[in-house]
C-alpha cells in the first residue's frame, strides 16, 4: 500500500518536476500558516520574487518543530524549519542537521545580543498575559504577585510542545529558581486548562474561559488594530519579561539549499518583514519594516533570558519539575 | 485441503507471534536517546499508574452500578423484538469512541444542553465518556447471563409464591453478583486501556493516564525510553488484571456474542421503562451532537477527501486482513491449545496501543517510521478487530467442518471444490458481516493512527481530533456525522447482504 | 469377494478387530451394542480412519494403500449425506466428479440417475426443502452415481419411519440387483432387514466378531443364542 501511495503521490509531483523545481518545503507552526497569519502573505510575495512554489505544513506549535525533525531525521521532507526559539537552538544544532545559513544578521534589532551562523532570526517578543481589563481589575504587578496573591485563572500552553508554553516555564525557572516547583504546585489551582498550541488557549480565553491567558505583550495591538478594542492588556510584571526569538534554519539535506538560503535573506529583508508585525504580532528584527500603528503603544519591558546552552542543559529537568507540580 | 490448511494455519499464528516478537524487538531496541533510568521514577509516574487505575476503577463501578436494574428489568421475560435492543447494545460498542466524546461534549460542554458544574474536561468528562461507552456494554453481558436461568427455576419460584422482591433476592441476585466481577475486571480493563477518551477530554497533566503518557512521550518529548518504559508498565499491568480475571472471565467473553431468543409477547411496563430510559441515555449523547452538527452551515476543511480516502483505504485493507487473519484462528483441524487460545485474545490482552508502540519503535529504529505508517496502522487495526470477528466464525466454519468433513473426503473433493462449494457459501453471510464491522471498528480508530501518523497524514478521525483541539466544536460534529453515517451504511450493507443471501436460496 | 484379514484399528484405548469374507454382490448387515464398533469398521473400510495393521481385499487386490477415493466404497451416514446448501443437482454431480463441474453427457447421467430414484422434479432444490424420504432418495443417487461396487450403509435410514426404511431398502435392493453391487449396512432392526440379508456380522466385543450367514444365524438364534447380544436392539420398539 504505501508503495501505491508513494506512486500516487509522486506522479503529480513529477509531472510538476519536470515545469519547474520541487516546491519549497518549510516545517512552521499552526498559527504562522492559518489564514490570518503572515504565511500565506509571504508564501505570494516570495513565489512572485523567485518563481517558485512554497509549501508551508503547519505543526502543532514550535516544540514539536524540534520533536518532528528528530523524528524525521535525515529524511526530512523539510528544506526550512521555521518557527523554533532562541531556546531551543543548542538543542536543536546537536541534532546536525542543518546548514549554516549565509545571510548577513548585523543590522538587525533583537532584545538582547545574540548571534548565530546557522539561524535566522526574524522577529521577537516578551511573553506576558494577556487579561480583559473590562472583566478583570486587580491585575497583578509582578509574575509573584500574579502567583501568590491572586484569585485570576489562568490558560497557558504546555512546555513539551509549545514554545510560548516552555516559555513561560523558562520565565518562572529565572524569576523563581529553586522555588520553581513550588511555585507551579500553587499556580496549578487556578490554572483552567493546559492547551497543545496557542492558538487553543487564545481562543478558549476569548470565549471566555479564563481571566488571563499567556500571550505576548504585543497581542493587544492586534485587538486595537482589527477589533479598535483597547478592552484587552498585557499585565507588565516588575521581574521583567522572558523574551522570546523566532528563528529559522536550512536542512542541510535540503535539495536546493542555495534556494531555502535565499529564502531566508528574504525573511529578514523588508517585504516579509513589513508582513510580520501585523500578522504574527510580534516586534519584527527590522527596525525600518512597517508596523500596524498599535504597536507605538505597546511597552518594550525588561528583558529576561536563558542562553540556549542553559536551556538544553536543563530543559528536562525543568520539564520534570514543571510535570510534577501541575500534575497534582 | 490438509495441506492448506496447516499452511494458513501457520501463516496466520505465525504473523500473530512475529508481531508480538517485533514488538517486543522494537521495545528492547528502541532508538536511544532518553535519560538514566532513575529519572523516570518520579511522582508524576506515579501519579499518572494512580489515575490509570482509579479512573478505571471507577468508571467501571459506574457502569455496572446503572448496568444492574436494566439489566435485571430487560431479562424479566423474554419479549418481542428484544433482538433489535441487543443489537443496538451491541452497536454502541463498536462505534467510534470520538462519536461518544464529541456527544459528551456536546451534551455537557459550554453551550450544551445540561450545564455541569464545573467543566466537563478531566475526570467528569473522562467518566461520562466511559459509562457512555461501557454501559450498554454491561447491560447486554448481565441481561445475557440473567437470561440464561432456567425456566424451571422460574416456575419454581411461581409456585413457591415469590414475589419480584424475593426472585430478586435468592435467584437473580447471587447471578448478578457473580456475573458482575467478570464484566466488572472486563470494563476495568478496557478504561485502564483508553486513550482516545483520555487525550480528547483529560484537559492537561493532570489526567494522564498511561497510554496517554506513551503518546506524549514520542510527540511531545520524542523520548522512546519514556514511551517504551511506560508502555511495557502498562502491558505488565493490563496482564496482571487479566490474570485477576482468569480463563473463565474470557469465556464469559466469548458467550457474550450469543443472540437472545425473543419472546412471543411485548415488552411489561417495566420493561418498556427500562428500554426508554437506556435509549434516553445512550441516545442522548448522539443526539447533541446532530443538534451540534445542525447548529451551522455544513462547511468542509479542504482536507476532508484526503482524510476520507486515507481512513477508507486504511478500513478496507484493515478489515480484509482481520478476516483473513481470523479464518487462519479457525481453520478446522487446528489443535486447540492453551497458547493458541492466548493467542487468539493476545491482541485484546496486550493493549493496542502497547503492541504499536513497539512495532513504532523499530521502525523509528530502522528509519522506517514515515514507510510504515499504512502497513503499521492496517494491521494493528486488524489485530485489534480479529479477537470481535473470530468467535462467529470459528462458530459457522466448525459447524461446516463437522457436518460435512466426512463426506467431502469420501467424495475425494479437493481444496478448491470444498471452499468453494462447501465453505463459503456457509460462511459468506458471517464473512461480510465480519469485514463490515472490522471496516467499522478501523474508520474509528484514532489511537494508532494518531501514533504513527506523520505531519501529513492524516484521518477522519484525526480530522476531528485536531477540529476539536482548535476547540472548533460545531465542525468537528459535523464530520462527526459524516463518520456515522459511513458507519451506518457500512454495516446497513452488511445486513442487507445477509439478507439477500437468505432471500435467494 | 470382500476379504476382511486381521483388520486392526485403535481409537483412544479401545482396540478394534474384524475379520471376515463376504462374497461380491451379498448383502451383509452387521449388528451389536452400541459402541462395539459397527460404524467404526465402515470408516475403516472407507479411509476415514486408518486402520493399524491387517488387510482388506477386494476382488483380490489390496485396497488399504489407495486414497480414500479410489476405493471401491461408497458410503451413506446416519445424517449429513447431503449438503444442505447446494442443490439437489450439484449434490447429485459431486458423485461423479468431486469438483462438481459437469458436462453436457455428465449432465445427462445425473438427470437419468434422479429419475431413476424419482426425484427428477427436485433437482433445482436445496435438501432442506426435501421430505425425509426424498433426502434418502437423493442420497442414494448419489451413491448410485459414485458406481462403487460397494455400498457401506450406515443406518442411513434409521431416522426414518418402518415405511420409509422399508422403501429404503427396496432402492438398495434395485441398485444391488441393477450394478451387482455388495452392502454392507449397519442396522438396529435386523428383523426388517433379515429377508433380504445374505450374510451377518455380530459383534461379541470390539475384537471378536461373528461372521455367519443368515441361515445359520437364524438357525442358531432359534436354539437360544445371541439373546444377550441383540436384546436390546431387536427388541426395542421403534
Amino acid at each position: 500500500m504505501t508503495v501505491f501511495k508513494t506512486a500516487l503521490m509522486a506522479t503529480p509531483m513529477l509531472a510538476a518536476g519536470l515545469a519547474s523545481a520541487d516546491p519549497l518545503t518549510i516545517y512552521t507552526y499552526e498559527s504562522f500558516v492559518s489564514e490570518w497569519g503572515p504565511g500565506p502573505q509571504i508564501e505570494k510575495a516570495y513565489e512572485a520574487d523567485c518563481d517558485c512554489e512554497v509549501d508551508f505544513v503547519g505543526l502543532e506549535d514550535g516544540v514539536a518543530l524540534l520533536n518532528r525533525l528528530r523524528l524525521e531525521g535525515e529524511d526530512s521532507q523539510a528544506d526550512i524549519i521555521l518557527g523554533l526559539d532562541d531556546a531551543l537552538i543548542a538543542e536543536t544544532k546537536k541534532l546536525d542537521l542543518l546548514a549554516k545559513h549565509r545571510v548577513d544578521l548585523s543590522g538587525l534589532t533583537l532584545p538582547y545580543d545574540w548571534e548565530d551562523d546557522t539561524f535566522v532570526p526574524y522577529d521577537y517578543g516578551h511573553f506576558a498575559f494577556v487579561y480583559d481589563q473590562t472583566r478583570v481589575d486587580s491585575v497583578p504587578s509582578s509574575l509573584e504577585e500574579l502567583v501568590y496573591d491572586s484569585d485570576l485563572s489562568i490558560i497557558y500552553q504546555d512546555p513539551r510542545v509549545s514554545t510560548p508554553g516552555q516559555g513561560l516555564m523558562l520565565w518562572m525557572k529565572s524569576v523563581f529558581g529553586d522555588e520553581a516547583e513550588d511555585a507551579w504546585t500553587t499556580l496549578q489551582e487556578r490554572v483552567v486548562t493546559v492547551t497543545p498550541g496557542w492558538s487553543e488557549a487564545y481562543s478558549l480565553f476569548q470565549e471566555g474561559e479564563s481571566d488571563m491567558v499567556l500571550s505576548y505583550t504585543t497581542s493587544p495591538a492586534y485587538h486595537m488594530t482589527y477589533e479598535d478594542t483597547d478592552k484587552y492588556q498585557a499585565a507588565i510584571f516588575s521581574e521583567g519579561h522572558y523574551a522570546q526569538i523566532e528563528v529559522a534554519a536550512v536542512l542541510k539535506n535540503s535539495d536546493q539549499i542555495d534556494r531555502a538560503r535565499d529564502f531566508l535573506a528574504f525573511l529578514v529583508s523588508n517585504p516579509a518583514q513589513d508582513v510580520l508585525p501585523g500578522t504574527n504580532w510580534m516586534w519584527p528584527v527590522l527596525d525600518s519594516a512597517d508596523k500596524p500603528e498599535a504597536f507605538e503603544q505597546m511597552v518594550r519591558p525588561e528583558t529576561l533570558y536563558f542562553s540556549s546552552e542553559t536551556v538544553a542543559e536543563n530543559r528536562r529537568d525543568w520539564l520534570r519539575e514543571w510535570r510534577n507540580a501541575a500534575s497534582q | 485441503m490438509i495441506a492448506g490448511n496447516r499452511l494458513l494455519r501457520r501463516l496466520g499464528a505465525g504473523l500473530l507471534w512475529l508481531t508480538l516478537a517485533l514488538a517486543a524487538l522494537g521495545m528492547v531496541l528502541h532508538p536511544g536517546g532518553g535519560y538514566a533510568w532513575a529519572s523516570y521514577f518520579d511522582s508524576w509516574l506515579v501519579r499518572v499508574i494512580w489515575f490509570s487505575i482509579y479512573q478505571a476503577l471507577l468508571s467501571a463501578t459506574l457502569s455496572l452500578l446503572l448496568a444492574w436494574p436494566f439489566a435485571w428489568a430487560l431479562s424479566q421475560t423474554p419479549f418481542r423484538g428484544q433482538w433489535l435492543l441487543a443489537a443496538f447494545l451491541n452497536l454502541a460498542f463498536i462505534l467510534p469512541v470520538l462519536a461518544v466524546v464529541l456527544g459528551v461534549v456536546s451534551l455537557f460542554g459550554q453551550n450544551g444542553w445540561v450545564t455541569l458544574p464545573g467543566t466537563v474536561y478531566g475526570l467528569p468528562g473522562i467518566l461520562l465518556a466511559h459509562v457512555a461507552l461501557n454501559l450498554p456494554f454491561a447491560t447486554r453481558l448481565l441481561w445475557d447471563r440473567l437470561s440464561q436461568i432456567p425456566d424451571h427455576q422460574k416456575r419454581l419460584a411461581e409456585v413457591l409464591g415469590m414475589g419480584l422482591r424475593h426472585r430478586l433476592r435468592w435467584l437473580e441476585w447471587p447471578l448478578i453478583r457473580m456475573a458482575s466481577g467478570p464484566v466488572f475486571v472486563l470494563i476495568a480493563l478496557l478504561c485502564f486501556s483508553s486513550f482516545t477518551v483520555i487525550l480528547t477530554l483529560g484537559g492537561g497533566p493532570a489526567n494522564t493516564n498511561l497510554e496517554v503518557a506513551v503518546y506524549q512521550a514520542l510527540k511531545y518529548e520524542f523520548d522512546s525510553r519514556a514511551a517504551m518504559l511506560y508502555a511495557v508498565l502498562h502491558g505488565a499491568l493490563a496482564l496482571t488484571a487479566i490474570g485477576a480475571l482468569g480463563q473463565g472471565g474470557l469465556l464469559n467473553m466469548e458467550a457474550a456474542v450469543r443472540q437472545p431468543r425473543g419472546g412471543q409477547r411485548g415488552p411489561s411496563p417495566l420493561q418498556w421503562c427500562a428500554i426508554l430510559g437506556l435509549l434516553a441515555l445512550l441516545l442522548s449523547p448522539y443526539a447533541a451532537l446532530l443538534d451540534r452538527a445542525l447548529q451551522a452551515d455544513w462547511h468542509w476543511p479542504a482536507r476532508l477527501p484526503d482524510a476520507l480516502r486515507t481512513s477508507l483505504g486504511i478500513a478496507v485493507f484493515s478489515s480484509v486482513c482481520a478476516v483473513l487473519l481470523a479464518l487462519s484462528r479457525c481453520l478446522p483441524g487446528a489443535v486447540r491449545t492453551r497458547r493458541s487460545r492466548w493467542l487468539d485474545f493476545g491482541v485484546l490482552v496486550i493493549p493496542a496501543m502497547v503492541l504499536t508502540t513497539g512495532l513504532f519503535l523499530l521502525c523509528l529504529r530502522l528509519g522506517w517510521a514515515r514507510e510504515a505508517t499504512w502497513p503499521l496502522i492496517i494491521w494493528v487495526n486488524a489485530l485489534m478487530a480479529m479477537p470481535l470477528i473470530l468467535q462467529p466464525l470459528k462458530a459457522r466454519i466448525q459447524a461446516a467442518h463437522s457436518q460435512y468433513h466426512r463426506l467431502t473426503r469420501v467424495l475425494g473433493m479437493r481444496t478448491w471444490p470444498v471452499l468453494r462449494l462447501v465453505y463459503w457459501p456457509l460462511v459468506r453471510p458471517v464473512m461480510l458481516w465480519a469485514l463490515a464491522l472490522s471496516a467499522v471498528l478501523s474508520l474509528g480508530d484514532m489511537g494508532v493512527a494518531a501514533l504513527v501518523g506523520q505531519v501529513d497524514f492524516v484521518t477522519l478521525p484525526l480530522l476531528i481530533y485536531q477540529s476539536m483541539g482548535s476547540y472548533q466544536m460545531t465542525l468537528a460534529a459535523q464530520m462527526m456525522v459524516v463518520l456515522l453515517a459511513l458507519c451506518a451504511s457500512l454495516l446497513l450493507l452488511a445486513e442487507w447482504a445477509r439478507g439477500r443471501y437468505r432471500a435467494g436460496r | 469377494m470382500l476379504d476382511v484379514r486381521q483388520l486392526t484399528t485403535q481409537l483412544g484405548d479401545q482396540d478394534f478387530h474384524w475379520e471376515f469374507k463376504l462374497a461380491a454382490g451379498d448383502l451383509m448387515a452387521i449388528v451389536g451394542a452400541s459402541g462395539l464398533g459397527k460404524s467404526t469398521l465402515l470408516n475403516v473400510l472407507c479411509g476415514l480412519l486408518p486402520a493399524t495393521a491387517g488387510e482388506v481385499r477386494w476382488q483380490g487386490r489390496d485396497v488399504l494403500d489407495q486414497p480414500l477415493h479410489r476405493r471401491p466404497f461408497g458410503i451413506l451416514f446416519q445424517s449429513h449425506n447431503l449438503f444442505e446448501h447446494l442443490s439437489v443437482e450439484v449434490n447429485l454431480a459431486l458423485g461423479i466428479h468431486p469438483s462438481g463441474r459437469l458436462h453436457e453427457a455428465d449432465r445427462e447421467r445425473v438427470l437419468t440417475a434422479a429419475r431413476r430414484f424419482d426425484i427428477a422434479n427436485l433437482l433445482d432444490r436445496t435438501p432442506d426443502r426435501l421430505s425425509g424420504g426424498q433426502q434418502q432418495r437423493a442420497a442414494l443417487a448419489r451413491v448410485f452415481l459414485q458406481r462403487k461396487p460397494v455400498l457401506l450403509l450406515d443406518e442411513p435410514f434409521s431416522s426414518l419411519d418402518p415405511a420409509l426404511r422399508q422403501e429404503g431398502l427396496n432402492w438398495v435392493r434395485d441398485m444391488q440387483a441393477e450394478q451387482g453391487s455388495t452392502v454392507l449396512l449397519v442396522t438396529h432392526h435386523l428383523d426388517e432387514m433379515l429377508p433380504v440379508t445374505d450374510q451377518v456380522l455380530l459383534g461379541l466385543t470390539s475384537e471378536q466378531w461373528l461372521s455367519l450367514s443368515t441361515d445359520e444365524f437364524e438357525r442358531q438364534r432359534a436354539q437360544g443364542a445371541f439373546q444377550s447380544l441383540l436384546g436390546i436392539d431387536t427388541d426395542a420398539s421403534y
